[in-house]
């Protein structure tokens, strides 16, 4: 979604700096910084398998050394672009965990260990990264931090990719409970005084549903977790399973392929619980909750300062949608009576009148009122 | 046997090939063109607020007397029937030689806050189609529903039997309480009412987050990293962008009709308990008597086959035909399949009635 946006951005504004040099000089410049670091990495990695984690980080530092000039060489709002190499950084993540991964199995030596040892050895330590059953929520909290952000966090490499959920839960919910908030709510506080009753009854409250959030929040995140486990937990059969049959994975992406089926299918069975669609209800709920006491409290500042509120509007969207609804029926009524005056003979219901003869009526109607103004 | 057979060489071949094709995608972005909105060519013959009626140009010698209405689901936009040359379900039945009409619902804003499913349905719905007689000096037309737009449809359909020739429903859930319908699972304990008092419209963000929930590891994932390995090839990136463009774009639900959507089918499922009304007017399926097609989408996450197919024996009708056809909820318009398969199945069924 985030290269659509580029994409949409860049054919509808050539005339922005920043795009004409993305389009030319920014793009052959990724090409070759990413082409160099692909060069090296291929060279250095057949020299020293052992050194993947260091290349990573250099290519960490070319791109963000990409972005800074870039960023200078445009001189504008680089958000765009800073994004795009978000993105690319993104996938170097996710390369560089199947690389990892792969120097985990490579240690395997299956001619001299019991690969089966080691094996569980790296599942157990994916999974302790994910949290186990028994850990509380604000463990898991910890160690989610370390492995990326949900939801993507789960999948190595996505953690930082434009990610529509975790964007929409910032655009609606952050400003309820921005860090802050609760300096907001003491700044006030004037010494010996203290706020006025009206407004800590408002914090009070507003705590209380942000609590309620949070809480709503942890919980659902921790059937999410636990989902995630049993996908990782399922990806450990399906590869004894394999083993079994004599069959093998020959590629990373086979690898991202089967982790990812075994992902949707602990999540669809998580999702399709009671238990999920309360807790989903209830977030749902909760941030609603906060979102509706957060804006009656604004409704009482706009009041104050003499503006117009969500309320005041909501109220004559109300009254225009009755009004078009009114002048449908007696637009209706009107063509119907003009239908048969014409025709007498004809006796027309107001629902059988033409768009037509509408469009004429209209037209006679505003030509009325004209006349009436001048 | 070792589960894992790659070599350490291998596996940076392959990452050195990811990061490259990645790489050179940067080119296959700088061909891609204006993304459209629809490629077909339409005129707005009627308006009403935000809602406008749109007509196509013909394709090739009408050979169907009686016109087509489309009418699409308030969420998302129509333009998924007419998406690209060679995947535009419009053009396959333009070409059949269909006379073609979609409702085009609009980007709801504050002001529509208030509309209800009445004012869609037996409103802007209803003008439409005595719009549409009133141009062809016909009694009734064939209405086509995709999605949502197939509930508005087949209600429609209940409420004005006299108006509707024929209909069609495209993946159009009916019982929204299958056991495998996720949306409806997890739209179970929201406070509807809550969420429209506080939000007023539903932001279209607001249901796209709730769609990608449904299959996360792949649409937010899986997708994208699919995606690098078209990159070489711009036409295939074209393909998969537009797909892209459509699927975000995503208008604001109007807070009422999205409450009474919610709270009457999804929690009450109402329309198949024979308990709604809209505007008044009792909904009852065993009112529509005309021939039914309904086609589904047998790998569909989002309105599960079960869901669609329970309007069999519901139906007053005794024409009912029911197509399954092999893929998700959009691949049923967009795939290349679906371009030689389902236009076609619509123009025989037409024809035949």
């Amino acid at each position: 979604m985030l290269i659509l946006q580029l994409v949409e951005v860049d054919t509808h504004m050539n005339d922005n700096p920043f795009f004409d040099f993305f389009a030319t000089s920014g793009s052959e410049e990724g090409r070759r910084v990413t082409q160099d670091w692909a060069n090296l990495m291929y060279g250095m990695m057949q020299a020293n398998p052992s050194s993947g984690a260091d290349l990573r980080q250099k290519f960490a530092e070319m791109i963000t050394n990409w972005q800074k000039y870039a960023g200078n060489a445009v001189g504008l709002d680089a958000q765009p672009q800073i994004a795009a190499m978000e993105q690319i950084k993104a996938f170097s993540e996710f390369s560089g965990c199947f690389a990892e991964f792969a120097q985990h199995f490579q240690d395997l030596n299956p001619a001299q260990r019991d690969w089966r040892d080691q094996f569980n050895k790296i599942f157990d330590a994916f999974a302790a990264a994910l949290g186990d059953s028994q850990k509380n929520v604000t463990e898991y909290m910890r160690d989610w931090q370390k492995v990326g952000s949900y939801p993507a966090g789960g999948m190595p490499g996505f953690g930082s990719v434009h990610d529509p959920i975790s964007e929409h839960m910032r655009r609606f919910f952050s400003p309820m409970f921005a860090e802050d908030m609760l300096k907001d709510c003491f700044s006030s506080v004037g010494a010996g005084t203290g706020q006025p009753q009206e407004m800590q009854d408002y914090w009070q409250e507003a705590m209380r549903l942000a609590a309620g959030f949070h809480k709503a929040w942890l919980e659902r995140s921790d059937l999410e977790r636990k989902a995630s486990h049993a996908g990782f937990n399922l990806m450990r059969e399906r590869l004894a399973k394999l083993v079994e049959k004599g069959e093998s994975i020959d590629s990373l992406r086979g690898v991202y392929d089967l982790w990812v089926d075994c992902q949707e299918e602990a999540w669809a069975k998580m999702a399709f619980s009671e238990e999920y669609s309360r807790a989903f209800g209830e977030l749902s709920n909760c941030a609603m909750r906060c979102r509706k006491h957060q804006m009656e409290s604004m409704e009482k500042w706009m009041a104050a300062v003499g503006l117009p509120s969500r309320h005041d509007i909501d109220a004559l969207a109300n009254v225009v949608q009755q009004l078009r609804r009114d002048l449908k029926f007696a637009q209706e009524r009107i063509d119907a009576i003009e239908a048969n005056r014409s025709d007498p003979k004809r006796n027309t219901p107001p629902s059988s009148v033409t768009a037509a003869r509408k469009k004429v009526h209209k037209k006679a109607k505003k030509a009325t009122i004209k006349k009436k103004v001048s | 046997m070792f589960p894992f057979q790659g070599r350490p060489d291998q596996m940076i071949d392959e990452i050195v090939s990811f990061n490259r094709q990645l790489a050179h995608g940067m080119d296959a972005f700088k061909q891609i063109g204006k993304l459209r909105s629809g490629i077909s060519k339409c005129e707005v013959v009627w308006k009403r607020d935000k809602a406008q009626l749109l007509r196509y140009a013909p394709l090739s010698e009408t050979t169907m007397p009686v016109p087509v209405m489309i009418t699409y689901a308030l969420v998302n936009r129509p333009y998924v029937a007419d998406l690209q040359e060679g995947r535009s379900i419009i053009q396959g039945l333009l070409k059949a030689g269909l006379e073609i009409y979609l409702i085009d619902w609009g980007y709801p804003g504050m002001e529509d806050r208030h509309l209800q499913l009445d004012d869609y349905i037996n409103g802007y719905m209803d003008e439409c189609v005595k719009h549409i007689c009133q141009h062809h000096g016909l009694e009734s037309i064939n209405l086509m529903g995709i999605c949502q737009g197939g509930v508005f449809s087949a209600c429609y359909a209940a409420m004005h039997p006299e108006r509707v020739r024929n209909l069609a429903l495209t993946v159009t859930p009916i019982d929204f309480h299958t056991k495998d319908n996720l949306l409806s699972h997890l739209a179970k304990h929201v406070d509807v009412d809550l969420a429209v008092d506080a939000l007023g419209n539903i932001p279209g963000e607001f249901l796209n987050a709730a769609f990608l929930s449904l299959r996360p590891y792949r649409l937010l994932g899986q997708k994208y990293v699919d995606m690098v390995g078209l990159l070489d090839n711009p036409e295939r990136t074209f393909n998969f962008l537009s797909m892209e463009k459509w699927i975000f774009d995503s208008p604001d639900q109007a807070g009422e009709a999205y409450r009474q959507f919610i709270k009457e089918f999804y929690q009450q499922n109402k329309l198949i308990k024979d308990e709604l009304s809209i505007g008044g007017r009792e909904v009852r399926l065993g009112n529509i008597k005309v021939p039914v097609l309904n086609i589904y989408a047998s790998e569909d996450h989002l309105v599960p086959p079960s869901s669609t197919k329970a309007l069999a024996g519901k139906v007053g009708s005794s024409d009912y035909t029911e197509i399954e056809f092999p893929s998700g909820h959009i691949g049923i318009y967009v795939s290349s399949k679906a371009q030689k398969i389902i236009p076609r199945a619509i123009v025989d069924w037409l024809s035949e009635r």
